[in-house]
């Protein structure tokens, strides 16, 4: 025992060390939470160290602080070092901070482990995010979906010796499963369509799915049940169902015990949902395709109690009403419904569901060597996206490019004017001594362009549904570099000169390989910084907007935001046009950084919500298609197999071991560029991110950092110097009259001879 | 759809039709919207155009009153006749209805006045490659 002298000096020294703590914490609080310190007692405690970020749970917590008195709730916040303990009265919130502050709340192995808990009483708190107050979108609980004797009669059916028909159950690593309809094979996380059980859903369940269909809560009469027992501190674990297996919308009985199932996003959201017994859990959309869910093993969930509800803090808690309590979990057997997909082909086009990470649309994309190959690469990774996201993508750009208008205006009055890949029109209407017609593959842009007062139609650059010679002008602004194989390309310019009439004009823009030229940095890779020491003013920053934007897998995502929420005007934009006012131009994507007041797509930021893997790794499995060479016409050979193949050295390729040779130069897999660099290869992805506020409020921890983030993929085939004017050479009857760089395109006057 | 807009279009672009011009039209609904009238356009672009297609598609959308089967030469002179075929060229506009190639019946559906003229991908004829 040391002497009273030490005992008094230790005190002092903690006494004091504790004094900084809590302006440390006053300070914290009041700049992230703004909430005061109170001098006096009141029913709320702030406790220091007791938050999600030292690993402290609710679970640890309530034990502790429900010995001295009723509390009405916990407020855990993400990524924040406290918690904050209500209860139902400040005496005993004051025995607590008597007891507790400075408590050393375990004392691990590790010492870096040990959290000292530090109190102090506040007057409100911030809005919770605890369980049950959010839920994924498309996630639905129904109580009391069945009666308590369906629930024992249902629990029977679990049984094994019950009445000895019960079928064979087996005995998973954390709890006990058994199938109906079809067997779910664990090893390959999917059923055999072809290889049915003989047992399809028990009857006993008709009445409740019938139930649940015609009240709308799926669209079907599911046809495979999976019985799962767990007992108290079972769980499973994270996981979502596989896509290409079920069909949307699968329902799940809790039956015997309540648990809390955890539902977790990829941008690190994650809620906590009760799910009381003898109701049915209804997952559909987001819930469904992009959430995981699965149960932390343990014995007991925190839950609200009832009995507590008329104890809730007014001061700011309402929304903790009720109260917590801990609840002990028991058996608990669930029915999980789910309706096969019996036509895996079909289902394919779903994929777009298909996946967590938002890039699973990725997994086949190789540079395609057939015509087939580039039409349906085209198809998913251009013409797609634009109508998902034309509104959006109308919203961004309304500048012409000024090289662009100048052509127009130099076109003599009366002259017929085809705008081949108009998208919302923006190069049109500008000389009004001409008669103009766009035409766009997507007809969501068509309708835009068409909405502002010009004639439009939807069409296909690669088959023009004009008549040959009919027109005097045409303009392909950023469109021939979406064309996936050099004879796709080739293909839309023979289009564009084919329609000309003889003398006639086109003026063709595409993107350049080349972003730096003579020194000098298209504004595409130039810092934001030098540009805007350059002149170039946020306004002329925000009138920079992307252009050709694919979708991919992740348009269902997009359109689960809903078009509405798509940020527009000046926030979360990536760019690929001009700065007007400038003078400049770029047909590739400037990502709007920091420095222009926008979000910034970096590399990085452009891709961690939605990816877990750097872009360099991810590669795409890689197929072998030795056999397969691209014969164009085109035959100016510009290929980059070499910036590609440096590309894909990167990769872990899950070659198919099968194959004669591992490395075939044709079997690129197509890169996915690195937003404001210089391209490494001609024939790449370029990712598009489209941000989006957070929509519930309940993430207001302070950070602003956008919730969702939709990533897309635009394929791009950029061109290099010279590419482009070989590439006309090629085409019967086009003379290139004038050939320009401009901001990182190539650009070429043609006349139709 | 204007009438104008009608007249640079064809469907040759499918597989095994040569001409595909003019494109049949039925329509549903048809406005006509005041467009400045401008009688060089008219008489430079009726040097541009097809006639008899022209008067056709005004036929088909019963818009082809007072339009001559056939342009005599001194157009120019007869403003009665411009106001006529300007209305036709560029006030006219079909707002829903369909285009239908002449040689294969395909139709291509007209909708809120933009015809859509994309084909299917085993409707389109793939040079070799």
């Amino acid at each position: 025992m040391a002497s009273p002298l030490t005992v008094d000096n230790d005190l002092k020294r903690s006494d004091k060390k504790l004094a900084k703590k809590m302006v440390k914490i006053e300070k914290r609080l009041m700049e992230n939470e703004n909430i005061l310190i109170s001098q006096e007692s009141t029913k709320i405690l702030c406790v220091q160290n007791g938050g999600l970020v030292n690993g402290v749970s609710q679970e640890e917590l309530l034990p502790l602080f429900s010995k001295f008195g009723v509390m009405s709730g916990i407020v855990m916040l993400p990524r924040k070092q406290y918690c904050f303990v209500c209860y139902a009265d400040a005496a005993s919130a004051a025995l607590a901070h008597e007891k507790l502050n400075g408590f050393l709340l375990r004392r691990g192995p590790d010492p870096a482990q040990d959290v000292y808990l530090y109190l102090c009483f506040v007057e409100k708190v911030p809005p919770s995010i605890s369980p049950s107050y959010e839920k994924p979108p498309g996630l639905d609980i129904v109580e009391e979906f069945v009666s308590e004797e369906t629930e024992q009669a249902l629990i029977k059916l679990m049984d094994l010796d019950a009445d000895g028909t019960a079928k064979e159950t087996s005995l998973m690593k954390h709890r006990r499963v058994k199938h109906f309809g079809f067997e779910f094979k664990y090893g390959i996380n999917d059923v055999d369509v072809n290889d049915p059980l003989t047992d399809g859903i028990p009857s006993i369940c008709h009445e409740f799915l019938n139930r649940a269909k015609d009240q709308g809560l799926v669209d079907h009469f599911p046809d495979q049940l999976t019985i799962n027992s767990y007992e108290p501190g079972q769980g499973i674990p994270a996981h979502v169902d596989t896509r290409e297996a079920f069909e949307d919308g699968i329902i799940a009985l809790s039956l015997g015990s309540q648990v809390v199932m955890d539902f977790r996003h990829d941008d690190g959201r994650h809620v906590s949902v009760l799910l009381p017994r003898r109701s049915l859990m209804v997952m559909r959309g987001e819930s469904r395709y992009v959430w995981s869910h699965g149960i932390t093993p343990r014995k007991s969930d925190i839950v609200a109690a009832q009995a507590c509800r008329n104890l809730t803090d007014s001061r700011g808690t309402d929304e903790n009403d009720g109260g917590l309590t801990l609840q002990n979990r028991g058996r608990r057997v669930s029915f999980t419904f789910r309706k096969v997909i019996k036509d895996r082909q079909a289902s394919k086009h779903d994929s777009c569901k298909n996946d967590d990470s938002g890039d699973v649309s990725l997994e086949d994309t190789s540079v395609p060597q057939t015509e087939e190959e580039a039409v349906a690469l085209e198809r998913k990774h251009v013409n797609k996206v634009y109508e998902d996201i034309a509104d959006h993508f109308s919203g961004t750009r309304y500048k012409p490019w000024p090289r662009v208008i100048e052509f127009v205006m130099q076109q003599p009055p009366l002259s017929l004017l085809a705008d081949v890949g108009c998208g919302n029109g923006k190069c049109l209407g500008a000389n009004k001594e001409l008669f103009e017609i766009g035409s766009d593959f997507s007809s969501n842009l068509a309708s835009i362009c068409h909405s502002r007062g010009f004639e439009t139609c939807v069409g296909d650059v690669t088959c023009l549904p004009f008549r040959s010679g009919s027109f005097d002008v045409v303009l392909c602004i950023a469109v021939i570099h979406h064309m996936a194989t050099k004879h796709r390309r080739h293909k839309a310019l023979s289009e564009v000169v084919r329609v000309l009439r003889r003398g006639g004009r086109a003026l063709v823009y595409v993107w350049a390989m080349e972003q730096e030229l003579n020194k000098s940095q298209s504004k595409y890779i130039k810092p934001r910084r030098q540009m805007r020491q350059d002149g170039v003013t946020h306004q002329d920053a925000a009138d920079t907007t992307s252009d050709r934007l694919t979708c991919d897998s992740t348009s269902v995502r997009a359109h689960e935001n809903g078009a509405e929420k798509l940020v527009g005007k000046q926030s979360d934009k990536v760019s690929e046009d001009s700065d007007i006012g400038t003078g400049e131009c770029s047909v590739g994507d400037t990502v709007s950084g920091p420095a222009s007041g926008l979000v910034s797509c970096s590399q990085q930021e452009c891709h961690k919500p939605d990816l877990k893997t750097p872009i360099a790794v991810r590669q795409i499995s890689t197929r072998h298609r030795n056999n397969v060479t691209e014969k164009s016409p085109d035959l100016e050979d510009l290929s980059s197999t070499e910036t590609s193949t440096n590309a894909c050295s990167v990769t872990s390729v899950s070659a198919d071991s099968s194959s004669e040779v591992s490395q075939a130069s044709h079997d690129k897999k197509l890169a996915v560029h690195v937003n404001r660099t210089q391209f490494k290869d001609q024939d790449l992805l370029v990712p598009w991110q489209l941000k989006t506020k957070s929509a519930d409020k309940t993430r207001s921890d302070g950070s602003d950092e956008p919730v969702k983030a939709d990533l897309f993929h635009r394929f791009y085939h950029v061109f290099r110097q010279g590419e482009l004017e070989a590439m006309c050479k090629r085409v019967p009857g086009c003379a290139v009259t004038q050939s320009y760089y401009d901001q990182g395109n190539w650009c070429v006057v043609l006349e139709r001879l | 759809m204007k009438l104008l807009t009608h007249n640079m279009l064809t469907s040759n672009i499918i597989k095994g039709v040569t001409k595909g011009f003019p494109l049949g039209i039925t329509s549903t609904k048809v406005e006509v919207k005041e467009v400045d009238f401008n009688p060089a356009f008219v008489v430079k672009t009726l040097t541009k155009i097809d006639y008899p297609a022209l008067y056709q598609a005004a036929k088909d959308i019963g818009y082809a009153d007072g339009l001559p089967e056939k342009l005599e030469d001194n157009i120019k002179e007869n403003e009665e006749l411009l106001k006529k075929l300007h209305n036709a060229l560029l006030q006219v506009e079909v707002i829903e209805g369909e285009l239908v190639c002449p040689e294969s019946g395909r139709k291509f559906p007209i909708a809120n006045g933009i015809p859509n003229m994309l084909l299917q991908e085993n409707e389109v004829e793939n040079v070799a490659q």
